[in-house]
């Protein structure tokens, strides 16, 4: 068994699901020159919580919130929150459907709060809606692509 | 056989461009080769296959502004240069609705 398997099987499942997480949060700050936008981490304990700020040219500026409980055996579960708590924000932060892009594929009547018609989020699959997610997820449902959609449709279509 | 000049005009043709996916990865490719190529050959480094290629399209920043590569352009038409960071990215961000 290789060193790395060792410390992988040493690891909780809250710390494997953790590492996993960081390993695509890695690639987004890595990328933050490129796609122009700002990454913070927040340990919430068991799990990692993803924001993203994104501000769409000559528009509005846009809060991606990922909570990673117990990623990658369930996608992120995704809302929008107040780009104003950007700093601060947490997983309990209130998310409200404001704060959602408006546009084509963005379904306002799916759930409580609006639901996006991108690959990579929790509710993207719940309910049978799609299927692909799978533990580890392929390249274009993983986290890091989640959000480079999301800022593609940020700048392409949405508002 | 070609003489030394037209091999080292040959190599001064090709560069290496970072292809952004799940990860970056290199290519080498040819000045004079379509963007269109250049898509099949980066899908190709992440396993997918030439026949999604209607799926995917490349996006690069020119002039500092990031646009959507014309496939029937070539490498040289806009000017990429050694270790241009190109996306590979889907040609629509949403997922086809199932129900």
């Amino acid at each position: 068994m290789s060193d790395l398997a060792v410390a992988e099987a040493a690891m909780s499942p809250e710390e494997r699901s953790k590492a996993q997480a960081l390993e695509q949060i890695e690639r987004l700050c890595e990328e933050a020159d490129y796609f122009g936008w700002d990454v913070r981490v927040h340990d919430a304990g068991d799990f990692l919580v993803c924001l993203v700020r994104i501000e769409k040219p000559g528009g509005r500026t846009f809060v991606v919130r990922l909570e990673c409980d117990d990623y990658p055996a369930l996608a992120p579960l995704q809302a929008f929150i107040d780009p104003e708590l950007f700093e601060t924000a947490d997983e309990t932060t209130e998310a409200r459907a404001e704060f959602w892009p408006q546009g084509p594929n963005v379904d306002p009547g799916r759930a409580p709060l609006p639901v996006i018609c991108i690959r990579g989020h929790r509710d993207y699959y719940a309910g049978g809606w799609h299927d692909g997610w799978s533990d580890p997820p392929t390249a274009a449902h993983a986290l890091y692509q989640h959000v480079v959609d999301v800022r593609n449709a940020i700048f392409d279509v949405w508002a | 056989m070609e003489t030394g000049a037209a091999e080292a005009a040959k190599k001064e043709r090709k560069i290496e461009l970072k292809i952004s996916y799940s990860t970056n990865k290199k290519l080498e490719v040819d000045e004079t080769e379509t963007i269109d190529a250049v898509k099949i050959a980066a899908m190709g480094l992440f396993d997918i296959g030439a026949d999604e290629a209607g799926q995917y399209i490349l996006r690069s920043k020119i002039d500092h502004e990031e646009v959507q590569l014309e496939e029937a352009k070539t490498v040289a038409d806009y000017g990429l240069k050694k270790e241009q960071k190109v996306i590979l990215a889907a040609g629509s961000p949403f997922g086809a609705r199932s129900r």
